[in-house]
């Protein structure tokens, strides 16, 4: 749709190239991806679980309050391997699997950091460490907000 | 590039195998304990007089619910703590079934202060308070302890 | 002197005394190497930064060319260079080192055949003896200004390319013994509304397209007239394209004539999606590997054909389409001379 949209502004030349183009173009391999995804993110979720039974056994964390230093653990992780260099490879093949869990979120976050060590720490990592990562803060942020706003308003007024 | 590939791999291993064996461990672990304690009183378990019939009642009622997996409880003469755990697919509704076995402990047992939660931790944390019950130098006073803090466990939110 | 509409023939015939190219680790293992000059094992090259190690690929091709020569920096008297980071730093610094006169060009991917027809155009009207022209660009100090972080994991797609961490230099003079510059197309800026970044090769394929219809309408040739026409970095989905394209507006040009630089550096299974990408990528194909082959006599004239998308990582984010140009310059070795 979005790219219909985008067409109609084209000249008919270029109107017609695009689909000239698309024809030849190598699509993305959406199933392929998408099973992909499932295992990956299926792997990194059991760990998580297994890192929470963890804090269970061994430490006075109930269900509800095991979540923080999972999250804290995975992040931690996720930021090792993104310091080895492995993480982009399995995102390569893993693609949605790896981005989604709280570990895609550490990988973003420590990615621009590396990236931007050689202009410093102020200006450098301090800077540009939640480049791509803040905007999933502020939308994240805003999201709860919105839905928040919307349980309220619904407990409240709408008698549910 | 293919030790990268092995670190994580046994990474991933080690994480998985410690993550699944620590139930195998707790047990073990409060199965020494209980050797311990025969050795100290010369082959005699000394129970002191806690009456488990009231648990015992909760732990079968509780257990006939379809929506159970397990139950476990421990009580003294004021207080009842019951914890379980829900059947995978029901954690949907855990927030309703909590309600309601709740709601069913207070119409049982009325006459004590009911403890219940469907939190992991808690039930293990019940498992563990049940097999001490029978030290010899466990009395009422400091399983009420305990269950209080038991109780402010499931309590805490973050 | 020019002809038809936009083609230069140089009837002095600027000659390409010496190239070079350098490479990093990633070419080291592809199907080219044995065309470098220098390969690099560590994407840093010991250097504290990428970009710093964007400088010396550019200044050790600069150096070794002339050493191939034997010609002191002191006698070059123009370096016609770029690279594809902001404001051509790494090739501003590389050319602080030589001290020569200097002009930056930008003309993205296709910085190499530029900077090439513009020394060829100089020498060929005596305004230099020596001139270095030549393209870097690296890896990752490239995806960090266009794209994300290098350690990133976003997955890419297949039409994506993979940046050339490398360097190629020739040095053009007016006298000698080499392959020489025939002639030369300048581009003009192709847009077909196109505005992926990760498909630039859909996007370059016309003006690759349009500049060597261009070319061969104003030298009057055929397209067999080459032995080989090479495009730049337009990949496997853009070399398709274009082939496509030329065939269907009546161009009679065989498979394995028309080649594209981007598909010839990396080999299979190398995790390189489309092919190869980047200002150098075209620079150490036509300077190392294609020159080679033409002093082996396996070639006599090509035509490379650099593309180059002009984007700038703030106009995409701005949802503007990707302009799009194709240099093309004829070389020729052991023909008619």
């Amino acid at each position: 749709m979005m790219a219909n949209e985008k067409r109609k502004k084209l000249t008919p030349t270029q109107q017609e190239y695009h689909l000239f183009e698309k024809e030849r173009e190598t699509k993305r391999p959406v199933v392929k991806n998408c099973i992909r995804a499932f295992f990956v993110g299926g792997v990194i979720c059991t760990i998580g679980q297994a890192i929470s039974y963890f804090y269970m056994y061994f430490f006075d964390f109930t269900e509800q309050t095991v979540g923080n230093p999972t999250v804290a653990t995975m992040i931690f992780l996720s930021m090792i391997f993104t310091g080895l260099g492995v993480y982009d490879r399995i995102a390569q093949f893993a693609g949605a699997g790896s981005a989604v869990p709280v570990t895609g979120f550490g990988n973003a976050v420590i990615s621009a950091a590396i990236e931007h060590r050689t202009e410093g720490f102020v200006l450098g990592v301090g800077s540009n460490m939640f480049k791509l990562a803040g905007s999933v803060i502020l939308f994240g942020t805003f999201a709860a907000f919105v839905v928040a706003l919307i349980k309220t308003i619904a407990t409240q007024w709408g008698g549910l | 590039m293919n030790m990268r590939k092995w670190l994580f791999a046994t990474i991933v291993i080690c994480i998985w195998m410690g993550g699944c064996a620590k139930e195998q461990g707790v047990k073990q672990q409060s199965l020494q304990g209980s050797g311990f304690m025969k050795t100290n009183t010369n082959g005699e378990i000394q129970r002191n007089n806690i009456n488990q019939q009231t648990a015992e009642r909760a732990v079968a009622r509780i257990k006939e619910r379809d929506d159970i997996k397990d139950a476990v409880a421990v009580n003294t003469s004021e207080k009842l703590l019951v914890a379980y755990q829900i059947k995978h697919m029901h954690r949907f509704y855990r927030k309703q079934i909590e309600k309601e076995i709740d709601q069913q402990l207070i119409r049982l047992f009325p006459n004590y202060q009911i403890v219940s939660s469907s939190d992991l931790k808690i039930f293990w944390k019940t498992e563990e308070l049940r097999g001490k019950l029978g030290k010899k130098n466990w009395n009422e006073q400091k399983v009420d302890e305990q269950i209080e803090k038991i109780r402010q466990l499931s309590k805490e939110r973050t | 002197m020019l002809k038809g509409h936009r083609t230069w023939v140089f009837e002095n015939k600027p000659t390409i005394l010496s190239t070079a190219t350098v490479g990093g680790p990633f070419e080291a293992n592809g199907r080219i190497a044995d065309d470098f000059d220098l390969l690099h094992e560590d994407l840093w090259l010991g250097e504290q930064s990428y970009e710093k190690a964007h400088k010396v690929l550019l200044e050790e091709a600069m150096f070794k060319a002339m050493e191939k020569v034997g010609l002191g920096k002191e006698k070059v008297q123009l370096i016609i260079a770029g690279d594809l980071i902001n404001q051509m730093t790494p090739t501003n610094f590389a050319a602080r080192t030589i001290g020569a006169p200097y002009l930056g060009v930008f003309g993205a991917c296709s910085t190499s055949m530029e900077g090439l027809a513009l020394s060829a155009f100089i020498v060929n009207y005596g305004g230099a003896d020596y001139i270095l022209t030549g393209a870097a660009s690296h890896n990752a100090a490239v995806e960090k200004q266009f794209r994300y972080p290098t350690e990133y994991g976003g997955q890419k797609p297949p039409t994506a390319q993979w940046t050339v961490t490398g360097a190629g230099v020739a040095l053009i003079s007016s006298y000698g013994d080499g392959p020489h510059i025939t002639s030369a197309t300048i581009g003009r800026v192709v847009d077909m509304g196109l505005s992926d970044p990760f498909n630039m090769g859909g996007a370059m394929a016309p003006a690759a397209v349009d500049t060597i219809e261009a070319h061969l309408r104003d030298m009057q040739i055929d397209a067999s007239y080459y032995d080989l026409i090479v495009t730049g970095d337009l990949g496997k989905i853009g070399r398709e394209i274009s082939l496509d394209l030329l065939r269907q507006h009546g161009m009679n040009i065989e498979e394995e004539r028309y080649q594209d630089c981007g598909l010839i550096i990396y080999r299979e299974g190398q995790p390189v999606l489309s092919g190869a990408s980047g200002a150098g990528c075209s620079a150490i194909v036509v300077y190392g590997h294609l020159l080679n082959r033409m002093k082996r006599g396996e070639l006599k004239r090509i035509l490379a054909v650099a593309t180059g998308a002009l984007l700038s990582p703030l106009s995409f984010q701005q949802n503007e389409t990707i302009p799009c140009i194709a240099h093309a310059v004829a070389i020729e070795y052991g023909g008619d001379r």
